[in-house]
């Protein structure tokens, strides 16, 4: 999933990788809605709202929107950059260190619910703050590795493809195009496991309150920890061999 | 080099606009904190409007508005008085007071109402001035709609006085 990077990636680890981070995203969009009733995984509707705000003359409210906006663009930034300057070191370590950094955020997040949070406004806007940040970093993180490829924490865009590559299937030629295929896989793969992520999120809560995100670092740990453990495996099969 | 001051330059404009929007502004909860006197309930949105309602103005009505409250914690409450420490109080036309403690959540839109015996509630703050308070709700009472209850700030002896 982490290890292979753009076009040397095969169609399962996108789907694989697609799969388990749209999971985590859907959950921690839902449990940040719940919470505190704001949207963490994508930034479209932050924009609208943040025009809406100025509009009115609400600067605070604005300063506070903008600011989200700016983690989940440093996020994103701060992946890439990652990934661009370790990768000629360790393709793999230049991969899991942007999601090491998205599960310390989603812990401290986590951990601060657990034994600190009093429930104020400014809480409430620096835990929003921190889960666009680890929301940025993974949908920079996927988009990079994979090509643009895999885009997992809002579905604006998926939709939009979707829409496209459905009317395209409507004619045979493009049926038959593999390529085409693939990306529709991907995308509705990303589709359905975001709605997983977000329902299960939504029925766990009620069970185990804010040790969902613990739940949600277990998942990025195990993409962290399957590829950790495929490269393992295949330096031991190579000094076997 | 070239490149790290421009990227320097553009990192410090966008904290420069954060700033700049945040200075000189106060906070949604420091408006809150005050007492604030009901003034109108009406309907902000209605799920239909028949060919009688046409003449029927968005106003709610008392017994309507009775019907709508009534398994709410606002339920009568007339006057609401936020304190800076995190706690409400409610108080009716009747006398009647009623405490518990309120949040905010989201970007400060959302007016949350914790009270030990009931369920938390959630109402949507529009509108939140010096002077004027817009807080939203839906109801599936009566005609489905959202609920647009206005208030107005008062003074510290009004408050006392009722």
């Amino acid at each position: 999933m982490l290890k292979r990077f753009s076009n040397d990636r095969a169609l399962s680890d996108n789907i694989k990788l697609g799969v388990l981070t749209a999971i985590s995203a859907g959950m921690v969009n839902v449990i940040s809605v719940t919470l505190f009733f704001a949207f963490t995984s994508n930034v479209t509707g932050h924009y609208a709202i943040l025009a809406e705000e100025i509009a009115k003359g609400n600067w605070y409210q604005a300063g506070v929107v903008g600011t989200w906006i700016l983690l989940f663009f440093f996020g994103s930034f701060m992946a890439n950059f990652i990934v661009i300057n370790v990768n000629r070191i360790n393709a793999y370590l230049a991969h899991a260190l942007p999601l090491v950094l998205e599960i310390i955020c989603l812990l401290i997040v986590g951990s601060y619910i657990q034994f600190f949070y009093k429930e104020t406004l400014l809480e409430t806007e620096v835990m929003v703050g921190f889960m666009l940040f680890a929301m940025g970093i993974q949908n920079g993180l996927t988009a990079s590795i994979s090509n643009f490829a895999v885009k997992t924490t809002h579905l604006t865009g998926l939709t939009t493809d979707l829409g496209i590559l459905f009317s395209m299937f409507t004619q045979h030629e493009f049926r038959a195009n593999q390529q085409l295929r693939d990306k529709a896989k991907i995308q509705v793969s990303i589709m359905v496991s975001y709605m997983v992520g977000g329902i299960s999120a939504g029925y766990i809560y009620l069970q185990v309150s804010y040790n969902v995100f613990y739940i949600v670092c277990l998942f990025l740990l195990f993409i962290i920890g399957y590829d950790y453990y495929q490269l393992r495996l295949t330096s031991l099969a190579k000094k076997r061999a | 080099m070239k490149i790290g001051i421009i990227y320097t330059a553009g990192f410090m404009a966008m904290i420069g606009l954060v700033c700049f929007a945040f200075a000189n502004t106060t906070t949604p909860g420091t408006h809150l904190i005050g007492q604030w006197q009901e003034v109108s309930w009406t309907y902000e949105k209605l799920d239909y409007m028949d060919e009688h309602s046409s003449v029927i103005s968005s106003e709610i009505d008392r017994q309507m508005k009775h019907e709508i409250s009534e398994d709410l914690v606002i339920h009568e409450a007339e006057i609401w008085e936020f304190s800076p420490e995190g706690g409400v109080k409610l108080h009716s036309s009747k006398g009647n007071e009623r405490h518990m403690n309120w949040r905010l959540k989201g970007r400060g839109n959302i007016l949350k109402f914790i009270d030990e015996k009931n369920p938390a509630e959630h109402y949507q703050i529009k509108v939140l001035t010096e002077d004027k308070l817009e807080i939203h709700f839906s109801t599936d009472i009566g005609a489905r709609g959202v609920v647009k209850m206005t208030f107005n700030k008062i003074g510290e002896q009004y408050a006392e006085k009722i």
